[in-house]
Order: structure tokens, then C-alpha cells, then sequence
């Protein structure tokens, strides 16, 4: 079964496909002060105990700041918390670089493109 | 009750037996509470960081002196500075902050002034801790980040970055302790854009100094 949700903002998008307990959450826009709160909500709406997975499709994200990031790792303890496998996909090279000067990269494994992410099982 | 990083930070280093402030490092200590301003306001979304550069959000006063003086400073500023300008500028504010910290303290009766004489006629203030309950709390919570392998929390990892800047760890852990939880803290501490600001401005005061004492 594949649905789709739709957690629009003003800067920030997030589009859901759910596929058998395998979440793809593909986000557009800023992860800053004016959207990490939409999108801790959005992300974390996700967590369901039957969703083991959730991949975060960062293609279409092409800023990240301080705030952004403690969203990023707030999530990642909600995932921690529900049991379930919380992955970022696709980061473009200055998101990618934040997460590497903060190791954030070690907090929530990060891929290259949401294949790989969906292949290295949960 | 809900005390801001600048206040923990000073907690930290009370010494209960004397009521000192046991500083290890002073010029780290100042440096560290410049940058928990800065933390304390990203935390409450005054402002937002990236690499390049730090801005307010949002100027509403917090409600915290401390704070509410840099975060007025920033606000006046017409461009958007480093994240290491303002560390800068913020340690530069260190002896108003701490004493508007301590102010602060005094007034929610968490530490309770007290005056000692020397010689007669030096005056030395000391705070004696009047709740050790929150002392703890806020250890528990640093040994939780340090020895559980849990995600940590945003605000607990600032205080972490901030102790560790601040060199606070060898009073606060055993030798073991200390050992163990390296390679953790080093994992932890460089989490926060504002901490890793914090270190790079400690060195170079460092640098300068030295520089300056060999001419």
C-alpha cells in the first residue's frame, strides 16, 4: 500500500510515501528557526510503531542551520524512542558539509541517494 | 526548575565547602559563558547560527538579563557577524554576565551571597549553593550524555561542548571516568556550531597572549 501525506508550509515541504512499514519522506525547502518546528512535527508524525523505517529524501533541502540541526537530532532520538530506523538521503554538498563539521553524520546515518539508504536495511 | 546553560555553567564551578567559584581556567570559563549566552539565546529561537554567520530571529527580551544584554547587542548590530565575532564580543561581556548570573541566582534563592573579610578591610563575596538538588540534576544529566548511549538532547549537549571547553571535566569526572568518556565528549562537544566557536576563540586569546608576553 502506498499513501501519500502532504505536510505543507510556507518554506518548507515534506511529502510522505508509506510502503510497507518503509516511510520516504521527501523534503523541500529550509530546515531553519521559521520551519524546524513544521518539520520536527511533520517528520515525527511518521513515527509509528508500524513504520520501521524512515528515510529523510534531503534532495530538495538546500539549507540547514543550528536550528535545523538540533530538529535533525531531537528526531533522531524520537526515532530512537519508537523503535524505528531513521535515514538522510541525498544531502547536497553544503548540507552534507554542516553534518560533517558537526559529525552529525554519526548521530543518523546519511546516504548518498535513497536507493542506497533503502538497501542498507533497517 | 528551568535555569538557562550561563546559569548551570556557574553552578558548576561553586565550590559548595567554600563558596568560591573554582575556575580551573579562568579565560576559558569567560570565553564558555559568552558562548552559552549565545546557546542559551539560540535555544530559546532568539537567534539561528550557520557556519558563516550568526542573526537574530527574533528580539523579544527573554526575560534573562544576561541575555537580554547581548541579545540587544546583537540585534543593534547592521551586519551579520561570525559566530565567532559575537563568542568575541560576548567574552568581552564576561565579568557583566557572570554577575548578572549570579544576581539572578541570588534572587531565585539558589545560591545565597555571603561577604568575607580580609585582613579587615577586603571585602570577598562567596555564594554558598542553597538547593544541591540542582547541582545534581544537572550532573546526572551531563553523566546520562556521557555514559548512555542514547541521543543526547540539544540543551544537554551544549552543556557538555560547554564544560569541555571550559576544561570543567577533570573536576566534574574521576580519572577513569575522564578516560572512558573521551572520545564521547570529543563526539558530543563538537555537535554545537556555537561550542566549536567557543574553543577556536579560547586558542586564540591564547595565541595572542603568549604573542604578546614574548614581545
Amino acid at each position: 500500500m502506498t499513501e501519500t501525506t502532504n505536510l505543507s508550509g510556507k518554506r518548507l515541504n515534506i511529502d510522505a510515501d508509506i510502503n510497507d512499514g518503509i516511510v520516504v519522506a521527501q523534503v523541500d525547502g529550509r530546515v531553519d528557526t521559521t520551519t524546524s518546528v513544521e518539520f520536527e512535527a511533520g517528520i515525527q508524525a511518521l513515527f509509528a510503531p508500524e513504520h520501521r523505517q524512515v528515510v529523510l529524501d534531503f534532495r530538495g533541502v538546500d539549507y540547514v542551520s543550528s536550528a535545523g540541526l538540533r530538529a535533525v537530532l531531537l528526531l533522531a532520538r524520537a526515532a530512537e524512542e519508537a523503535n524505528c530506523k531513521m535515514k538522510i538521503a541525498g544531502m547536497n554538498s553544503d548540507v552534507r558539509s554542516i553534518f560533517e563539521v558537526t559529525g552529525f553524520q554519526k548521530v543518523v546515518p546519511v546516504f548518498d541517494d535513497v536507493a542506497t539508504a533503502l538497501n542498507a536495511g533497517s | 526548575m528551568n535555569l538557562s546553560l550561563a546559569e548551570k555553567l556557574i553552578l558548576l564551578v561553586i565550590n559548595e565547602a567554600t563558596g568560591k567559584l573554582d575556575v580551573p581556567d579562568r579565560l576559558a570559563l569567560n570565553v564558555a559563558l559568552g558562548g552559552a549566552v549565545l546557546l542559551d539565546l539560540s535555544l530559546r529561537n532568539r537567534i539561528d547560527t550557520d557556519r558563516n554567520r550568526l542573526w537574530v530571529v527574533d528580539n523579544t527580551p527573554t526575560g534573562n538579563s544576561a541575555l537580554d544584554t547581548i541579545l540587544a547587542m546583537i540585534d543593534k548590530e547592521d551586519v551579520d557577524l561570525s559566530i565567532q565575532n559575537w563568542v568575541y564580543i560576548a567574552y568581552k561581556e564576561a565579568t557583566d554576565v557572570r554577575n548578572r548570573i549570579l544576581a539572578g541566582l541570588v534572587r531565585k534563592k539558589i545560591v545565597r551571597p555571603e561577604v568575607k573579610k580580609f585582613l579587615w578591610f577586603f571585602n570577598f563575596q562567596r555564594f554558598r549553593p542553597q538547593n544541591a538538588e540542582i547541582e545534581r540534576e544537572t550532573k546526572r544529566r551531563i553523566m546520562d550524555v556521557l555514559f548512555d548511549n542514547k541521543v543526547p538532547l540539544a540543551e544537554d549537549v551544549a552543556l557538555v561542548a560547554l564544560c569541555d571547553a571550559a576544561n570543567l571535566f577533570p573536576a566534574l569526572l574521576s580519572n577513569r571516568q575522564l578516560e572512558s568518556s573521551a572520545p564521547r565528549i570529543q563526539q558530543v562537544a563538537r555537535m554545537e556550531l556555537i561550542t566549536q566557536s567557543v574553543c577556536a576563540v579560547i586558542g586564540e586569546v591564547y595565541t595572542a597572549m603568549s604573542r604578546a608576553s614574548f614581545y
